[in-house]
């Protein structure tokens, strides 16, 4: 689960396979209104968080688009290991949590076209802080987020979990 | 009520957008390479770069559509940084190594060249 790649659910299609169905409209349509779904809190909460943190902290520095991509980044690691971990999610309900909604609240564009403005600005050196804060942050939190989720789901004590739970 | 329904609307759009160009890219070119957020993150800066200079300091309402809504949910950091870490983990340092960097120059440079692009199209128009 660890090795997921986005979009690697549905690449090579069962249509290689002939024993098996491709996915009917019906799996488009859930996923659709998934990630529609996920999509659209997921940039309203960014907007909201980015307001609030630019209200409190200015805008002299990119903090709220910062704060929003480390944020995202810990939940994501959390979410997909959780899910690998302990719960069998339904693929509808990753499509609305992690493709929909985290990836909607964290944004690349955003943090790429801060760090032209700060070139442009004449503060290279404050951009080039900007992207390494940017990256190492947002590559441990996921890390953080993965041992948080393995710590809750295997505790110590516990043997590992087997799914389906055998009785 | 107003941004949020701007926003919302451009944020569903964007995340259909971008899983559906996941899944083309994975279907295309594998999934030994996150090909799909690679193409995201670099095709999103690319607009965001071209379109907040063609807009200046105008429309604020489409800004919230595009920007914030759109391209802002098309283009994704968590799966970004998630994916770094699985290549890292599966043993493929350089090819994690070629997507953070690889990401973030594209990224910067995309900005840069949709800015010089609205800069024509702003001169020719």
């Amino acid at each position: 689960m660890f090795d997921v790649i986005e979009g690697a659910e549905l690449a090579r299609p069962p249509r290689d396979q002939p024993g098996l169905p491709g996915p009917d409209w019906r799996d488009h349509l859930t996923a659709m209104v998934a990630l529609s779904a996920g999509g659209s809190l997921g940039a309203s909460a960014r907007y909201v968080v980015e307001t609030w943190a630019t209200d409190r902290w200015g805008s002299a520095f990119p903090w709220a688009t910062l704060l929003v991509n480390v944020l995202g980044s810990l939940v994501l690691g959390f979410y997909l290991t959780l899910v690998a971990e302990r719960v069998a999610a339904r693929s509808a309900t990753r499509l609305f949590v992690a493709t929909g909604f985290l990836g909607a609240y964290t944004t690349f564009s955003t943090f790429s076209y801060e760090v032209v403005q700060q070139i442009q600005r004449g503060e290279p050196l404050r951009a080039s802080v900007y992207v390494a804060v940017s990256l190492v942050a947002g590559l441990l939190s996921v890390v953080i987020g993965i041992v948080t989720a393995k710590r809750i789901a295997r505790p110590r004590s516990w043997p590992p979990l087997r799914w389906p739970v055998p009785r | 009520m107003g941004p949020y329904l701007l926003i919302a609307l451009g944020g569903a759009i964007g995340a259909n957008a971008r899983y559906l160009v996941s899944t083309w890219a994975a279907n295309r070119a594998g999934v030994e390479f996150p090909y799909g957020t690679f193409l995201v993150n670099a095709s999103g800066s690319l607009l965001m770069g071209f379109f907040l200079n063609l807009m200046g300091g105008n429309e604020p309402g489409i800004k919230l559509l595009i920007a914030t809504g759109f391209l802002g949910s098309y283009t994704t950091f968590s799966t970004f940084a998630y994916e770094t870490l699985a290549l890292v983990r599966r043993g493929a340092i350089r090819s994690s190594l070629v997507h953070v960097l690889g990401s973030t120059i594209t990224g910067i440079a995309g900005v840069g060249l949709g800015m010089a692009l609205a800069d024509v199209v702003g001169r020719i128009w």
